[in-house]
């Protein structure tokens, strides 16, 4: 492309064009492939999936009820005082909700389809996997002192925060299960204390890897260097909106989007305590405990 | 203790645990066959179990082979009999209508491999850990639990062939384009993606794709086209062995009367040649000496060894960057040289190792990375601050190793190692005027030092125990054998590889043909002549060594060969520099034979050579190295004559189906070897008179080593007896 616009006259472009192969025209499969490892997410997803035994019907389930919760609140308006309507080509007609929540599905279906990243083995499928999609969002952050000057009253604040870091071809995907204790350590916060959880879903199984390792002693006391486990998980607390199984996952936009949900339904379910976490690529984890 | 469990998961599939007690990997052994066969009759009478998958309770390893403790010393209807057993319950698994998989995690191995070819399904973990082979050849032996009929049959006769033959190691990549595996999969989970194989299997809805044989194997159908293919394959082995190793001619036999007569008959012959290279003598010194080499792994008692969290090496040359390239899994390496350009080209020489790893599965990409920027290439020897041990590998000369060292001794803590690298240097003298000479130790690596197995720490007098420690642990880490000798000129290997090579001049001198003096010594076993190796090894150090060491024992009549020094100062250098005893033309296609260099007669009285008895060089130069070795034993140089038949098989490459010099004397005995010196003696001169310890053996009538043929196998759980035969290289 960049060599097309040097050529000038049809000598130069037949000259351009005995370069190309058939190879070329076919356009490139973006492959988010771990630097380190050489595997995708998909791929990554399925080493977890299979490590921890998280099998296909569990994996499903928590994509159907994903898919269900955003159907049902976005039924009820739960997200309209989030979501700005998008105007894209080529009609421009206003896009009002997130096109990907399908609450009309069922076991059945998500059953049906087949292992996308281990054809013969596997269990991580394009129905229990977060699809990529469009969209942007936004979330104001200042400091308490800067929120005082300008005198508006904040939705929520950030108690602790935690960024780590972990085995990118063993553990990627399971960066939540080191940072959120840390978290919440940092916070002097019980797990049990914890109203709301907004836990992104790249796949249904770090979510649900999550929840199965902080109740699971011997897990916390090898890797997490912990007297026992943090605790169980309320299933009910976590993505009472559905999560990005259902509302898609839009690189850069995710986090804010979390932290935006997590405030909201901490206002209307009266939680004192709310925690985000996301995976993210090269094993990274985050968590954020926020109050009000 | 048993050695298998059946467990049914409730879903149709049955769980055959393999948990050898009391083993830190598993063994097949006739006791576990035994077992096998009640559980297989449950197997097939229980209405619930419609599949079975076998997988191993050890971490990192599936089967690592056949008991070498039970096999070794086993007569021959007793091996025989073993292998029968094993066929029948193979036999038992492959005709089972209910399907079995194997899952394999870690390595499969002999026997271990056998049994998984013997299940309808494999699928192994895609890890580096994860390797199949046959090694049995490298120990003498050979698979006689059907690998020899299944393996051909499933994944081709020309790609079978090389793994039956030399031992060749699969990685789980390769496995799977091969055939050899079904399907790979992750680490975890492996027995849950097992059983929904083995589901799959059982009703009908998993095919195994059996169609991976190259299109050139479907001529080799054809009887005469595979009589040619196998007449090839032994005309190879012929002139890799010089038919000294009967066990890859055997398997060969095994291959084509089962191919040609059906699997019972080749499993009979199996069974037969089986029994028959048990009792060889030099299958039992290729499994005594794999046995030196497990027992060499294990820490003895004394001092700990202190952690090496980083290490330097000094020196980016050759030796330098091979010692880098075999500690960089280990933790950081600091590598220090004073040209930047040789830095460059080592830095490039250990990445691109590092590259080929990666591709050939050895090695993760995120491994490469890890040990890639834990490589610090430095012409600063300010940045070896803080290393643990370094090595140097500096230049052979004594001046600028007490540099280096005195250098080095300024920024490096107190606590560190210091290990010289030096062929024949001794240590005291290089660490006489150090400030603490109790941290300084040898380490004498072999070139190329990824390739070779051996290592030899060098103790000097002041020497403390905690650095040979160190030192010897780092090397064990390293992957090495590792003989601990004691300082004294040419320490252990050099010592005996001095007069050696000397006599090898010596003869040339005389009149010798340079191609039938090494050709005597191949038929003998060595894997390179000594002339050969003359010129490897390079004709100057040669020359050096040969010198120091004539010097010291010049008592003994071993006078070094003036020719050296005028082969050294009419330029001669061997193949480093293109002039030596052989001609190296840039061109000289591959395969074929060097040719010798006309003019190198010139030094050595002429063209016209003289023809000598074979019998006789083979003697005279064996022997002198045997009478060596004998009196470094009798020195304390080495401390054992295990160590011994160690270091100069791996290090020197004497015949390892010879079993070593010390081997060799009990082989031959004493008495026969002190009077075949004592002819020599008078011919040639005092440097055959036998070593007095070789004597006195003589006089008593005694052997080096007891009577008893090898160490009885007490209940040990650290014994490692797996038929693994890693790094031992038997040609074939």
């Amino acid at each position: 492309m960049i060599q097309s616009q040097k050529a000038k006259g049809v000598l130069d472009y037949v000259r351009l064009l005995q370069g190309l192969s058939l190879k070329d025209l076919v356009p490139d499969t973006p492959a988010i492939a771990e630097f380190s490892t050489g595997l995708t997410m998909g791929q990554s997803a399925e080493r977890l999936a299979k490590g921890l035994g998280l099998t296909r019907r569990e994996q499903d389930t928590w994509a159907l009820k994903s898919h269900q919760k955003a159907a049902t609140a976005t039924e009820a308006g739960l997200y309209r005082g989030q979501v700005v309507p998008a105007r894209v080509p080529p009609s421009f007609a206003a896009i009002e909700s997130d096109n990907g929540v399908r609450g009309d599905t069922t076991l059945g279906k998500l059953s049906s389809l087949p292992p996308a990243f281990d054809r013969s083995f596997g269990t991580v499928t394009a129905g229990n996997s977060s699809f990529l999609t469009d969209g942007a969002a936004a979330c104001l952050l200042m400091s308490a002192e800067k929120a005082e000057a300008l005198e508006v009253s904040p939705l929520a604040r950030v108690v602790s925060m935690s960024l780590v870091a972990m085995d990118p071809l063993e553990e990627l995907l399971l960066g939540p299960v080191l940072s959120v204790p840390e978290a919440l350590d940092a916070a002097d916060a019980p797990l049990g204390e914890v109203g709301v959880w907004e836990v992104h879903e790249a796949f249904a199984a770090p979510a649900l890897a999550l929840l199965k390792l902080l109740a699971d002693k011997a897990y916390c006391q090898e890797r997490l260097g912990r007297k026992g486990a943090l605790g169980k998980i309320d299933p009910k607390k976590v993505n009472a909106w559905g999560g990005s199984l259902a509302l898609g996952h839009p690189f850069g936009a995710t986090g804010a989007r979390l932290v935006t949900t997590c405030v909201e339904r901490m206002e209307r379910e009266g939680a004192a305590l709310g925690v985000v976490t996301t995976c993210a690529a090269g094993a990274l984890g985050h968590a954020m405990v926020l109050a009000r | 203790m048993r050695s298998l469990t059946l467990k049914k998961r409730g879903d149709g599939v049955a769980v055959l645990l393999f948990d050898t007690p009391k083993r830190p990997v598993n063994v097949l052994s006739g006791q576990m066959l035994e077992e096998a066969g009640p559980l297989m009759k449950e197997i097939q009478d229980d209405d619930e179990i419609v599949a079975c998958v076998l997988v191993s309770g050890k971490p990192d390893s599936f089967i690592a082979g056949a008991d070498l403790d039970e096999v070794v010393g086993m007569a021959a209807e007793d091996a025989e009999a073993i292998s029968r057993g094993a066929h029948e319950w193979l036999d038992l698994v492959e005709k089972s209508r209910k399907p079995f998989v194997a899952a394999i995690h870690g390595v499969a191995l002999g026997g271990g491999l056998e049994v998984a070819l013997a299940c309808h399904y494999r699928i192994a973990s895609d890890h580096p850990k994860t390797v199949l082979a046959l090694p049995e050849v490298m120990l003498g032996v050979l698979p006689a639990a059907g690998g020899t009929q299944r393996l051909p049959r499933l994944i081709g006769l020309q790609r079978a062939l090389p793994m039956l033959l030399t031992g060749k190691r699969v990685r789980a990549a390769q496995a799977y384009r091969h055939g050899l595996v079904d399907a790979l999969t992750s680490p975890g989970g492996l027995v849950e993606t097992a059983a929904k194989a083995a589901l799959g299997l059982a009703n009908g809805t998993l095919k195994p794709n059996r169609d991976k044989q190259p299109f050139t194997e479907k001529p080799l159908a054809l009887p005469p086209l595979r009589a040619y293919a196998l007449g090839k394959a032994r005309d190879e082995v012929m002139k890799k062995t010089r038919g000294l190793y009967p066990a890859p001619l055997e398997i060969l036999a095994c291959v084509e009367k089962g191919l040609a007569d059906g699997m019972e008959a080749g499993q009979e012959e199996e069974a037969v040649r089986f029994g028959r290279l048990v009792g060889s003598e030099g299958s039992k010194n290729l499994i005594r000496l794999f046995d030196a080499m497990t027992a060499l792994k294990k820490a003895p008692k004394g001092d700990p060894p202190r952690p090496v969290k980083r290490l330097g090496v000094l020196g980016a040359g050759l030796m330098g960057e091979g010692i880098a390239a075999v500690s960089m899994g280990l933790g950081p390496v600091v590598l220090k040289d004073v040209s930047d350009e040789g830095l460059s080209r080592a830095t490039k020489n250990l990445r691109r190792g590092l590259d080929r790893r990666v591709r050939s599965g050895g090695l993760t990409r995120l491994d490469r990375d890890r040990q890639w920027y834990g490589l610090r290439p430095t012409t600063r020897s300010a940045d070896l601050a803080g290393c643990d041990l370094v090595i140097e590998a500096v230049f052979e000369d004594l001046e600028l190793k007490r540099k280096v060292l005195a250098e080095i001794e300024g920024i490096i803590g107190p606590d560190a190692v210091f290990a010289t690298n030096t062929s024949a240097l001794p240590i005291a003298r290089i660490a006489a005027k150090a400030k603490r000479p109790e941290r300084v130790v040898g380490m004498h690596y072999f070139s190329p030092v990824p390739k070779m197995p051996l290592l030899e720490i060098v103790v000097a007098e002041k020497t403390a125990p905690w650095a040979v420690a160190t030192a010897r642990a780092f090397g064990v880490a390293q992957g090495k054998t590792v003989i601990v000798v004691k300082d004294g000129p040419g320490f252990y290997t050099t010592r005996i590889l001095g007069p050696f090579i000397n006599e090898a001049v010596v003869l040339l001198d005389e009149g010798a043909a340079i191609p039938a003096l090494d050709a005597a010594l191949l038929v003998f076993g060595f894997p390179v002549g000594p002339v050969a190796l003359l010129d490897e090894v390079g004709i100057d150090v040669a020359a050096h060594v040969s010198k120091d060491l004539g010097r010291e024992f010049a008592a003994r009549g071993a006078a070094p060969s003036g020719t050296f020094t005028q082969l050294f100062d009419a330029g001669y250098r061997g193949r480093k520099n293109g002039k030596g005893f052989y001609l190296y033309p840039k061109d000289r296609p591959s395969g074929r034979a060097k040719e010798v260099n006309p003019e190198v007669y010139s030094f050595f009285g002429g063209a016209s050579r003289e023809a000598m008895v074979a019998g006789d060089l083979v003697d005279r130069l064996a022997l002198l190295m045997v009478n060596e070795a004998v009196w470094c034993l009798s020195e304390g140089i080495v401390a054992s004559p295990r160590d011994g038949d160690a270091g100069a098989i791996l290090g020197l490459g004497f015949p390892p189906l010879r079993g070593g010099p010390f081997r060799y004397v009990d082989a031959v005995g004493a008495g026969a070897i002190v009077e075949r010196m004592g002819e020599l003696a008078e011919l040639h001169g005092p440097r055959f008179n036998p070593a007095p310890m070789l004597a006195e053996l003589a006089r008593k009538g005694k052997r080096f080593y007891s009577g008893r043929r090898r160490p009885q196998p007490a209940p040990d759980p650290q014994s490692r007896r797996g038929m693994s035969g890693a790094g031992l290289s038997a040609p074939a």
